[in-house]
């Protein structure tokens, strides 16, 4: 059997072993007798073409391109209390279909603390009973077209830790955050990426006297007249904007 | 197309250590390795077959456990447990239980 476990859910075990006093990894790879069953411990290789696990359309390769070598899940022992805790976080990500994390997940086995170990299905949003060994380790399936990827694993991590999904969709779903620099926030200098923003514009209406273009690009023409607005001044001509050349144009260094 | 199934469960009375008395299960046959990482501690239950009823007891292996030393040897070992797949590994079920 070559089944793999891949890095990116294995590592969750820390995460949840440190957000969990109880926690403690128990398994990603099944057995050989797990390997008769089939599903999401053990790699598509490794198992009938006709098993749950490989058939649906975020689990099929071919046609999907991912890994046919990785197990797709993770099994983590705890006691009871926290057990109901960890459970009840991952059917609340389930219940909300808005959720963006659940595109990661197939489903989940845990146990609210009565009655029997349920399974909750994020593709058929069905719940049903599970095998009663649920209800001390609970069985996270990952969609194998995720099995590697990091952003699933932040999201189980951050489903274990019981982030809200405001703050997941903050963090990593929203557009990267836009930075400004006024004047004065920071040295300025030549760069590979030139640097840019207001602070360069700023600087270029500053010293440029219509010799250079005032297009917020710190590139060799700026470079030039900051030298030449150096020696003007009797600064070391060095065509870095330190906070002594910010203090020399009137402005107080904000850095 | 073979859904979800039913996976095969070892279970029966625990004899000795913190479980004493109590119902084990095992995903694994040859037992479970029963942690609590709060306490440090960790036992090694071995299943046996219980001759009187036909089916299976598990016999804690020392009453007093190991210390569980959470350096990066004693995680990789834990770790390697749950890999080898003979061996359940099993959270003590009382952390965070009421004692009052």
């Amino acid at each position: 059997m070559t089944t793999l476990a891949p890095v990116t859910i294995k590592s969750v075990v820390p995460v949840w072993e440190d957000e969990y006093s109880s926690a403690v990894f128990s398994g990603i790879v099944g057995d050989l007798a797990h390997r008769k069953r089939g599903g999401y411990h053990i790699s598509i290789q490794d198992q009938s073409a006709s098993n749950f696990s490989v058939v649906r359309a975020d689990d099929a390769a071919p046609p999907g391109d991912w890994s046919r070598k990785d197990a797709s899940a993770l099994d983590m022992s705890m006691s009871k209390t926290d057990m109901v805790t960890s459970t009840r976080r991952w059917v609340a990500v389930w219940a909300d279909k808005s959720d963006p994390r659940r595109k990661y997940f197939n489903a989940v086995n845990g146990w609210l603390g009565s009655g029997d170990a349920k399974r909750w299905d994020f593709v058929k949003n069905t719940v049903q009973t599970s095998t009663n060994d649920h209800q001390w380790h609970q069985h996270s399936e990952w969609r194998r077209r995720y099995a590697n990827d990091p952003k699933a694993a932040r999201a189980a991590m951050s489903i274990t830790k019981g982030e809200s999904k405001a703050t997941w969709i903050a963090r990593e779903e929203g557009p990267p955050p836009v930075v400004t620099y006024k004047p004065a926030s920071r040295d300025l200098s030549l760069r590979i990426p030139h640097l840019e923003g207001p602070d360069v514009l700023f600087l270029q209406q500053y010293i440029g006297g219509g010799k250079i273009k005032v297009d917020g690009d710190f590139g060799p023409a700026t470079e030039a007249r900051v030298k030449w607005y150096q020696n003007m001044r009797g600064l070391q001509a060095t065509g870095r904007v330190d906070r002594r050349m910010w203090q020399e144009m009137g402005i107080t260094p904000q850095y | 197309m073979t859904e979800p199934d039913e996976a095969p469960i070892w279970n029966g009375p625990c004899v000795g250590g913190p479980l004493d008395g109590l119902d084990g299960s095992s995903r694994y046959e040859r037992g479970f390795l029963l942690v609590d990482r709060p306490a440090g501690k960790a036992w090694i239950y071995d299943c046996h077959p219980e001759t009187l009823n036909g089916g299976y007891q598990f016999i804690v292996r020392v009453a007093e456990g190991m210390d569980l030393i959470e350096d990066e040897d004693a995680v990789k070992n834990r770790y390697r447990a749950a890999d080898e797949q003979e061996f359940d590994v099993i959270a003590a079920p009382w952390i965070g239980e009421d004692k009052s």
